[in-house]
């Protein structure tokens, strides 16, 4: 692929771009820069030179039959996805299994020694046998199991139709000939029209009325109209060019093929998505973690036992099998069935909801999330274009707000803007209701005329009043005008429309709901500002006025001429102005909010304009604090103008991508880690990315939801990628890793708590299956150590481990989540799936209390027997031999096979004990989080850092009280200073304060261990925690404890 | 807005990270940091707690498992076992054993037969404060238990607590029991049959070279069942002189009779018979055969 570029690139040579291509550069840092080509500066003569066409009679058949051989065929690489060799592969020998296939390995290496020297060990080698063959079927079957899973959702993904190749218009030797798609080159003359699909990178060099919707490439929801002039240095705002795979909405173009295949922009992003490279699963960091650990106690474990034997018996082999016994017992054989149990089980309670995880360890992926980065177009917004305010008499009315339709004003209002329309609904979807109906027409047309049709019909009134002439909208006058004879007053009526500022140049009156008032400079600025204010919302504002064209001199039937213009088109009375937005999703406030009060950060990364995006991150609840946007809006002044120490204070942020592209990694960095909350506008492709790995190198698990071609890069890059299932485009899809078949942001929320369960349910799985390993482990100890007749067979130990114990493990798997999932923090990175905590928990603790249950049932059945344990001790060897009779303490002979079956039916009672125990086991509560406040912390701390836990915070307070927030505290000197935040004001208080008719107290409660009290010095060096509480006073008495800071860190408290 | 400054904006680091150190200070760090006080990350209060904690569940767990210990000695009487005869795992049927478990010996070595002799002296020390026993003549200590030419071999029946044997009247002898025992029992008297009847031959019935003699009668006398583990109680013996062949090795089967052993003649599971191997080696005598 870079070789292709490269040769294109020489053999045309007219790359203006800067960035020469090295040998050396990597291929990804290439495709990370934005390359820009120059076609669209270049005049028409100059295309055709460097082209080596002609723009009339185009390429000849040989030249571009040539061009097609060197240059390759007109379509992008297909991507591949995760073929089944490699989804087979990373379920049969991926870590965990493969410690497994060790073990299995293992066992038949005992197996062949076992069987040279003889039974003289507590094993037979048909055991080591058995356990090789259970151990290989263990990892085969669940190996199987996951693959078949994987498998089964891929082949969902592959249902995706691939887009179908659609013909191309193309003149060759003066002839127009319709070529497929891939048969298109360089050079080519092209003729697009509405409906089609932009064939390549296109130059435009004539057209008329042309637009495309170029959204799926730059997230920008209205159509591009498009013309013949370059616009901007940057291709892809430059009106003149139209891209790969872009829909035509309306006119037609004749343009020249600029880029094809790969070349083309959409090709460049289809090719950075497939040069990236996934960072490790979550989960599969933390099994490795586990494995590690578990690898480390086996063998620790094993190789004590190595020593210890080999020091008794001083046989090499005996001590050998005991080590093999020992670390066989340590590994979860079970574990791995119940992981994907586990992963399968939330999969497909996700997918019921129409959420398609593309590999099992997705799920859990998402329940770790700390952060999401969401396209707007199409994520958080619909991507349609609708009516969000109405503005007239004065006021801006809300779209939903329909007291006002009888007053005359907005009566007048909405009879102009329905009147006026061009758009109409499709034919064949006029039956259905009016949101589902298709709309013939522009965005902002089919915005307003589903907006009218809800309010007034306005397809009953446009047939009432039939429109009598029409001045198309033209971006050289900026105003459309229409004049309908009216059905009630038997008059001619003009209506204008167009941009605010212009329309109102045209009026000499506006309207209220009393009279008509003449417009002053003064009204005029009223008018002025309020549309600023809906400009300020991100919305597209249009203005209306209208004429009512007397009866006297335009009568009924007057010819009106619009290319003469034989009607007045001044001294018009203003009625009013609508604004419309891409509105947010229907409640993704609720889930964007969910999201926060788990902890997760929502970013949004849009393409579109920053005061847009900025608006519709306050609708989804993203930016929720003030920014430097609303300051310049409210003071009236330029972004540009804010002042710096204003600018410092803000903890949100718009970053657009021109600032982005000012940015070092580091300032990027920084400013990530200083805002709370950001949006970043206008990036493109490659800045998505850049941002998406700036969040993950500071250390965040990042989920990137998208559905345009131009989110693919981010969507592969991200932790976890989320794709639309309805708007998203084929190649989004199959960067991504989930796909929301509904579109539902709703169900990312529902992912993150099936992720989050999964893990804490993993993590009782874990604590369920180790602590069975003491009991099993430990028998070995008395039977090596203590001579005694061995308590557990290997065959046992296996029977517990994928047996007895499965069940019960998988059955937590069911475990649904706890209640307070939603409200913790994402887990932290060194919060572990298996700590030492856990280890020590599972081993010494409960794994004991098994232990002797066990061996209680085991001395019982052999003193019943007349084996009093005192019997038991030393005689090993003498036990073993078949020859040999054993007195026990009542003084019978036991032969070989009597002894054997009486040690058959301890070792039963000890399986059974050990079992009971096990089921019985009552699962302590293993989210740190919840037991133990002391324990995050220190997870945090390692850097000495004052430190506040806000989720001690979460959890304790009412979230619609609490109105304050400890913002920090630290120790200035000898005082103690606590921060705390107004979240309403913004205001910051260090001290007790009366504000809202609330009475704050801070309270400092402890300090050095001790209670503390106002003016009682704690200074840095006795100081060890401070637990500062906010009492409100007058709504509730309620003592909240809303943080603690440390000052001196390496200090563990017990869990 | 904000414009309260106190020092909010600048105190995210309220202190210097800490410095980088070299890889052995770490290591130092790691085992004693005086900074905190703390050995291998805990103070000696934290690791005090640590080993109280564990001090304390350890003595609960011990002291729970000694409770449910005390608790089964409490219900187990020492004397007798729980289980005994068929509900036992030992079962209702005693084993048959033979002391020594096997006689093979050079007879020209002397060394080679006395651990034999000792053996069976230990064996039978107990037995010497027995009035049966001292009655016994042959197959003591005095005629060295028969070695080297014809040994002594001591059959006995495996203790099984509170087992009563049910012996054979004369009328209903199996018909397995060999004739030359059959005809025995016929001849004494009716309160001599109290016996559990041993019979031993040569597994080998083509041979008639070894002599079997029963110089202690032919029975283990009833009146010592049942076993209660009585105090000082020992097991009957029964004394076999065997005369082997020289140079042979022959397999010896004694079989115990009574109604309720039951006799299983398999190698794999015996029962109610005891094997035992039999080999004098003569250098001599091989030498004289030879010549």
């Amino acid at each position: 692929m870079p070789t292709r570029r490269r040769s294109s690139i020489s053999i045309s040579g007219r790359r203006l771009s800067g960035q020469r291509v090295h040998a050396e550069a990597s291929q990804l840092t290439l495709m990370r820069e934005e390359t820009h080509t120059g076609d669209h500066f270049l005049t028409p003569a100059q295309l055709e030179a460097v082209f080596r066409t002609n723009l009339t009679t185009g390429l000849t058949e040989e030249f571009a039959q040539e061009l097609l051989e060197s240059h390759g065929e007109n379509k992008l690489k297909e991507l591949r996805g995760t073929t089944h060799w490699k989804i087979f592969r990373h379920n049969l020998f991926g870590w965990f299994q493969c410690v497994l296939w060790c073990g299995a390995i293992l066992n038949f290496v005992g197996y062949f020694f076992s069987g040279n020297s003889g039974s003289d060990s507590g094993h037979s080698g048909k055991e080591y046998l058995y356990l090789g063959c259970v151990i290989t079927a263990t990892i085969v079957g669940t190996g199987l199991f996951g693959f078949y899973q994987e498998a089964k959702n891929m082949a969902v993904m592959s249902g995706f139709e691939k887009m179908i190749p659609p013909n191309a218009t193309v003149i060759r030797e003066g002839f127009k000939k319709s070529i497929p798609n891939s048969q298109v080159v360089l050079g080519d003359i092209v003729e697009m029209t509405a409906g089609e699909i932009v064939p390549a990178d296109v130059r435009i060099l004539s057209c008329t009325n042309f637009k495309t919707d170029m959204s799926s490439l730059t997230g920008e929801s209205e159509p591009i109209k498009h013309r013949p002039e370059c616009t901007n240095t940057n291709p892809l705002e430059s009106k003149n060019m139209v891209f790969f795979g872009c829909p035509v909405n309306e006119g037609s173009a004749r343009g020249i093929v600029v880029a094809t295949g790969e070349a083309t922009e959409m090709g460049k992003i289809a090719g950075l998505v497939t040069g990236l490279e996934k960072d490790e699963t979550p989960i599969a960091k933390e099994i490795t973690h586990f494995i590690k650990l578990i690898c480390g106690v086996a063998f620790t474990f094993g190789i004590v036992f190595f020593i210890m034997v080999y020091m008794i018996q001083k046989s090499w082999l005996a001590a050998l099998q005991y080590m093999l016994g020992i670390i066989l017992a340590n590994v979860p054989e079970g574990l791995i069935v119940t992981l994907t149990v586990c992963m399968t089980l939330s999969a497909n309670n996700l997918k019921r909801k129409n959420c398609l995880a593309k590999t099992l360890q997705a799920v859990e992926t998402l329940g770790s999330t700390s952060c999401i980065c969401s396209d707007k177009t199409g994520t958080l917004t619909e991507n349609q274009m609708n009516v969000s305010h109405l503005f007239c008499n004065y006021t801006i009315y809300d779209k939903t707000d329909h007291s006002h339709v009888s007053d005359h004003a907005y009566a007048t209002l909405s009879l102009a803007a329905s009147l006026n329309l061009r758009a109409t609904f499709a034919h064949d979807t006029l039956n259905l209701p009016i949101e589902k109906r298709r709309i013939i027409g522009d965005a902002s047309e089919s915005a307003i005329l589903r907006y009218m049709e809800i309010n007034r019909s306005a397809t009953q009134t446009r047939q009432d009043n039939p429109k009598e002439a029409e001045i198309p909208f033209s971006s050289a006058y900026k105003y459309q005008v229409t004049i309908h004879r009216m059905l009630a007053t038997h008059n001619n009526y003009l209506i204008m429309k167009g941009a605010p500022e212009i329309v109102l140049e045209f009026c000499v009156k506006v309207i209220t709901d009393e009279e008509d008032q003449y417009l002053t400079p003064q009204i005029k600025k009223e008018l002025k500002a309020n549309f600023t204010k809906l400009a300020n919302m991100g919305e597209r504002v249009i203005g209306y006025c209208d004429y009512q064209l007397p009866l006297s001199e335009y009568p009924l039937g007057y010819k009106f001429d619009t290319q003469e213009r034989n009607f007045p088109l001044e001294n018009l009375r203003f009625l009013g102005a609508i604004s419309m937005i891409d509105p947010p999703r229907h409640n993704i406030d609720q889930s964007i909010g969910l999201c926060r009060q788990a902890g997760i950060k929502v970013i949004m990364v849009t393409g579109d304009h920053p005061v847009t995006a900025l608006a519709i991150s306050r609708q989804c609840g993203t930016i929720t604090e003030p920014t430097a946007y609303d300051y310049a809006f409210e003071h009236h002044i330029d972004l540009s103008d804010v002042p710096p120490h204003i600018k410092q204070q803000f903890r949100a942020a718009v970053i657009t991508g021109d600032e982005l592209r000012k940015m070092s990694t580091h300032d990027l960095k920084a400013c990530q880690k200083k805002y709370k909350e950001i949006t970043f506008a206008r990036t493109s492709p490659q800045q998505k990315l850049i941002i998406v790995e700036s969040y993950q190198s500071l250390g965040h698990v990042v989920a990137v939801t998208g559905d345009g071609v131009n989110d693919s890069p981010a969507l592969k890059k991200a932790d976890i990628g989320i794709a639309m299932g309805i708007t998203g485009t084929e190649v989004s899809k199959q960067a991504a890793d989930m796909i929301l078949m509904d579109d539902n942001f709703a169900s990312i929320v529902l992912g993150i708590q099936e992720g989050r369960r999964i893990f804490d349910n993993l993590k009782k799985t874990i604590a369920y299956t180790l602590t069975s390993n003491t009991p099993e482990m430990l028998p070995f100890v008395l039977y090596a150590c203590l001579g005694m007749p061995l308590p557990m067979t290997l065959i046992m130990i296996l029977v517990i481990n994928v047996g007895t114990d499965l069940l019960p493990a998988m059955s937590l798997a069911y475990e649904t989540s706890e209640s307070d999932i939603m409200n913790l923090p994402p887990r932290k990175l060194t919060d572990h799936l298996v700590n030492r905590v856990l280890i020590f928990m599972a081993y010494f603790q409960i794994g004991l209390i098994q232990f002797f249950a066990g061996m209680y049932c085991y001395f019982v059945v052999f003193a019943q027997s007349g084996f009093f344990p005192s019997s038991l001790l030393f005689i090993r060897d003498k036990w073993e031999t078949s020859t040999a009779t054993i007195k026990d303490t009542v003084g019978r002979s036991w032969f070989y096979a009597d002894r054997k079956r009486l040690e058959r039916k301890a070792q039963t009672a000890y399986f059974v004990a050990v079992c009971w125990t096990q089921v019985s086991d009552p699962e302590p509560e293993h989210r740190q989080s919840s037991n133990c406040i002391a324990c995050i912390d220190f997870s945090a701390l390692d850097n000495n850092r004052h430190f506040i836990a806000p989720n001690g915070v979460s959890r304790a307070i009412n979230t619609n009280t609490h109105n304050y927030e400890v913002v920090n505290v630290f120790v200035a000197r000898a005082s103690i200073v606590v921060a705390i935040r107004n979240k309403y004001n913004n205001s910051l208080t260090d001290k007790d304060e009366t504000r809202d008719g609330l009475t704050v107290e801070i309270l400092i409660l402890e300090c050095a261990g001790s209670l503390w009290a106002p003016g009682k010095e704690c200074s840095r060096s006795t100081a060890d925690w401070i637990v500062v509480a906010i009492e409100s006073v007058p709504t509730a008495p309620t003592l909240w404890l809303v943080g603690f800071s440390r000052y001196k860190s390496n200090k563990a408290y017990p869990c | 807005m904000a414009n309260k400054s106190n020092g909010l904006e600048t105190s995210d680091w309220a202190r210097a990270p800490p410095p980088n150190r070299p890889f052995c200070e770490r290591a130092l760090k790691a085992i004693y940091d005086p900074d905190d006080n703390t050995f291998l990350g805990r103070t000696p209060k934290r690791w005090g707690i640590v080993f109280a904690f564990y001090g304390v569940f350890y003595a609960v767990l011990a002291l729970m498992f000694a409770v449910c210990m005390a608790g089964l000695f409490s219900v187990l009487d020492d004397r007798k076992p729980t289980f005994i005869l068929d509900s036992s795992l030992i079962g209702a049927n005693p084993g048959v054993a033979s002391r020594p478990r096997y006689v093979v010996f050079d007879a020209q070595n002397s060394t080679n037969f006395d651990a034999y002799i000792n053996e069976l002296q230990e064996f039978l020390q107990p037995y010497t404060k027995e009035t049966w026993y001292m009655s016994k003549m042959k197959c003591t200590k005095d005629d060295n238990y028969g070695f080297p030419d014809s040994p002594c071999v001591f059959v006995k029946l495996n203790k099984i607590y509170s087992w009563m044997p049910e012996f054979f009247s004369a009328t209903e002898l199996p018909a397995d029991m060999p004739e030359d025992l059959q005809e025995y029992i016929k001849v004494v008297s009716e309160s001599e049959r109290q016996k559990i009847w041993i019979s031993c031959w040569d597994e080998n019935k083509n041979t008639n070279e070894t002599q079997i003699e029963y110089p202690w009668g032919r029975g283990l006398p009833g009146r010592f069942y049942p076993y209660l583990n009585q105090d000082g109680y020992l097991s009957p013996l029964l004394a076999v002189q065997i005369t082997p062949p020289i140079n042979t090795v022959v397999m010896i089967r004694c079989r115990a009779w009574a109604k309720n052993i039951i006799y299983n003649k398999s190698l794999k599971e015996p029962s109610g018979y005891v094997r035992l191997v039999m080999n004098i080696v003569d250098t001599t005598a091989v030498n004289s055969t030879d010549v």
